[in-house]
């Protein structure tokens, strides 16, 4: 190349710099997401499920000057889980059923509102939830309730494709939002309380045709299969219902899979219910398993795996070592390797009595009990679908958990129809007068009756180099609430109760609160408009962002 | 619908008193004494799981216009009612259900406990004569309904609509079980040295908001206040002993009329 085509070469690629940030959204870009912190271009803001941003405007002394700038009002009543991406100045975000809005960042104002009509006889356990979208290029890509999943113009909101994930008929439905991975759209499905066969699948984004699905429960001849008895397999749950991550240098996307089924009654599918409750390393490109890791065998508590995989890197004892955290349902935290899913860590956080520990390879050795008896954690877990945050300037891991919370299970026989309820029991509360009235129908209603006598709410800063709590921020009522952290060391989350909260994530101290009248049920993101740092957070009916005072 | 019909039943219930009419206007009507055993509450459970429970749901809500937990139904009134839409099913789409009289009595008991699985026994008498005894053994000095009576304790106007049978039987029997956990009694010390008995609206980690014993609203923040105790005993008395059965099963006739 002459010096004079060099020096055009140069000039073009200057003349073109400026335009990155209006550039399509590609999985190149998602890779480096961390160098546009401006963006939040998946659902965790990078890969690594760190929710960790570099952005410092917002800082430990100025926070307390956060007022509101907008809110968001949800024109569909009902508890609001979604996951809001925001790309150049545009927020891309879902409600209930399966509406998708694009929203000025800046200002609140609706660019557009696509709906979709799930089928009225699609079946989810659990609410019609939503988690979000994932952005490829100028499309969103979401999947819905009867379990299709459709690509739409990120600038019209007009459908570009749909095509069906599963069958709704038979209880499968897609909730969580897609994730993005060499130029694929990854997708899992719910319907683990429905007798599912469990699977993530990658579809092409340009034709919405499916390129690989792996069964999170293996078949006939597949490794793992020899932990089912009989056809048990064949309505063993293991849904997908949450957002994955994954490691570009390891090339493996890490998803957690949910309960097996029926839920409550492990002596009907007698066995390890292999890859239920677990973590599954695969292969972007075929879909392949390269590892797996069973937090809970043969799972009667409904404690579903299915926390976002938190991917960092930091020694351990002595060496560098690639890890995945990850505060569990069933009350234990872990630390793994995420290269080979070796077991490095493990301990409870919260009160545990379903098991009396973990073995060297961390498989927990199970107490259950008896009829009657009280189990702990109880149905709702230690924690649960609320994703934490992990920052690589504290070394802390961030986790919602709920304390002293238990329940009492209760085992029955539950006979498989396709698309019924397939659950095998229940759970019911616990409380300090035996035999008392439990809040069953009462907690429903705008007043939040819940009283600490039935568990309590906690966020945790968890060191996991120790597996012990740096700090605690203790709150009466539980918490669903996921977490954000950023450079300037402040963490954000908020809680059942309605608080919106801004702590210094390096000693848990209270910097800021806001009352927004509603419980939080998913996380907090920041953003970048106009040399403005923002902070959005749904809670209840409103999606409310904050700014420092003009 | 359950709103407007409990309005109108209401009206007509404080402009004649005639608790009658009252049962004549709106479902669910207990026109004769019934009792309903534990064993065939249980029972009526297992025949629901496997016979009801694919169309109606696990909480009975999953048709429309119909809550069967909360004896809310299209054209059911009496037990009987009940007996006959099983046994004919019914042209929306219901099949009949062929089975023996003794199970069809266990699915009325599962369906009146308001599936209640925990299968408590309860028997429910006249409403009307209920009604009187609620009036005579002091209930209105604490409780309110449709606007008459004290307020330290929960209001009933809606009670028959919001708790299962055998909720009530229990708080009218052993309240310090059946007590939901906000309702227990507060007594409250603040760092001024004013002493607050009430019940709560609702609590969280800064702050508290009760109706106290003078029936004022109150929101106190936790940094205000120096001494905290939640009972664990209801203020309300068993009416254990100090009711005849037969009196029991009237007034619990009478509260699960209250649709509000």
């Amino acid at each position: 190349m002459t010096m004079r085509w060099k020096l055009a070469l140069l000039l073009l690629i200057g003349a073109l710099a400026p335009m990155a940030g209006n550039a399509q959204v590609t999985s190149q870009r998602i890779e480096q997401s961390a160098s546009e912190p401006q963006n939040w271009l998946t659902f965790s803001g990078t890969y690594s499920g760190q929710r960790y941003s570099t952005l410092t405007q917002i800082n430990q002394v100025n926070v307390k000057d956060m007022e509101q700038k907008w809110i968001v009002q949800d024109q569909v009543p009902g508890a609001w889980e979604s996951n809001p991406l925001v790309v150049n100045g545009i927020m891309y975000l879902t409600e209930r059923p399966n509406d998708v809005m694009a929203v000025d960042a800046r200002s609140g104002k609706l660019y557009w509102l696509y709906r979709w009509t799930p089928d009225p006889g699609s079946r989810v356990c659990c609410g019609s939830e939503n988690r979000g979208v994932a952005i490829l290029g100028d499309t969103l890509y979401v999947g819905t309730l009867d379990a299709h999943l459709i690509a739409l113009d990120s600038k019209t909101g007009k459908p570009v494709w749909n095509t069906t994930v599963a069958d709704f008929k038979s209880g499968y439905s897609v909730t969580m939002a897609p994730l993005i991975v060499h130029d694929k759209v990854i997708v899992g499905v719910g319907g683990g309380e429905f007798g599912i066969r469990g699977f993530v699948a990658a579809f092409d984004p340009k034709t919405g045709k499916e390129i690989w699905r792996f069964y999170t429960i293996p078949g006939p001849g597949d490794p793992g299969f020899e932990s089912w008895n009989g056809d048990d397999w064949k309505t063993g749950g293991a849904p997908v219902w949450n957002m994955g991550s994954f490691d570009p240098a390891l090339n493996l996307v890490y998803f957690g899979t949910g309960n097996p089924g029926p839920d409550w009654n492990p002596a009907q599918r007698p066995g390890d219910n292999l890859y239920s409750d677990s973590v599954l390393a695969l292969d972007p490109d075929t879909g392949k398993l390269k590892w797996h890791f069973q937090f809970t065998p043969n799972d009667g508590n409904d404690y579903d795996s299915t926390q976002v995989p938190v991917l960092a890197d930091m020694d351990w004892n002595g060496k560098p070592a690639k890890v995945m955290m990850w505060a569990n349902r069933n009350g234990f935290f872990y630390v793994l390797d995420r290269e080979t899913g070796k077991f490095l860590r493990g301990a409870p956080f919260v009160k545990v009595n379903w098991a009396s520990g973990l073995d060297a390879n961390g498989r927990p050795i199970q107490t259950p009990q008896g009829p009657g008896q009280p189990t702990y954690p109880g149905n709702q877990g230690g924690t649960n679908w609320y994703p934490p945050a992990y920052s690589p300037r504290t070394g802390l891991f961030y986790f919602s958990a709920w304390e002293n919370y238990g329940s009492i299970y209760r085992r029955e026989q539950a006979d498989y129809q396709p698309g019924r309820n397939f659950a095998g029991g229940g759970a019911g509360a616990i409380l300090p007068v035996p035999g008392a009235a439990t809040l069953g129908q009462a907690r429903r209603g705008p007043i939040d009756n819940w009283t600490s006598e039935m568990g309590t709410g906690a966020l945790v800063a968890m060191d996991p180099k120790t597996g012990k709590r740096a700090w605690s921020f203790l709150q009466y009522d539980v918490t669903n609430s996921g977490n954000l952290v950023t450079a300037s060391d402040i963490l954000f989350a908020g809680g059942n109760e309605g608080y919106f909260y801004a702590f210094d994530a390096k000693t848990g101290k209270l910097l800021w609160k806001s009352y927004l009248g509603g419980p939080v049920l998913n996380t907090p993101i920041t953003y970048q408009v106009g040399g403005k740092q923002y902070v959005s957070v749904i809670a209840g009916n409103v999606l409310a962002t904050f700014g420092l005072r003009d | 619908m359950q709103r407007s019909f409990g309005l109108l039943a209401s009206l007509i219930l404080r402009s004649c008193g005639a608790a009658v009419v009252f049962f004549g206007m709106t479902a669910p009507a207990f026109a004769q004494e019934h009792e309903y055993s534990s064993d065939q509450i249980q029972a009526g459970y297992r025949l629901y799981v496997g016979q009801c429970q694919l169309c109606h749901g696990t909480n009975g809500d999953t048709i429309a216009g119909i809550n069967l937990a909360r004896q809310q139904f299209k054209t059911v009134r009496s037990d009987d009612d009940i007996r006959r839409m099983i046994t004919t099913g019914n042209p929306a789409g219901m099949p009949p259900f062929i089975l023996k009289p003794e199970e069809l009595d266990d699915l009325v008991a599962f369906v009146r406990s308001g599936l209640d699985q925990s299968g408590v026994t309860f028997r429910l008498g006249d409403a009307g004569r209920g009604k009187a005894v609620y009036e005579k053994s002091g209930c209105v000095q604490c409780h309110r309904i449709a606007g008459e009576g004290g307020r330290t304790a929960p209001d009933l106007t809606d009670i028959g609509f919001i708790r299962r049978p055998g909720q009530i039987m229990a708080s009218l029997t052993n309240p310090n079980k059946a007590t939901q956990p906000i309702n227990r009694p507060v007594t409250i010390t603040t760092r001024d040295g004013l002493t607050i008995r009430g019940r709560r609206y609702d609590e969280d980690t800064f702050s508290v908001r009760l109706i106290d014993s003078r029936e004022q609203m109150l929101s106190l923040q936790k940094s205000d206040i120096a001494r905290y105790d939640v009972g664990t005993t209801s203020d309300m008395p068993s009416y254990q002993g100090k009711l005849t059965e037969g009196e029991i099963s009237d007034l619990l006739a009478y509260l699960i009329s209250l649709k509000g």
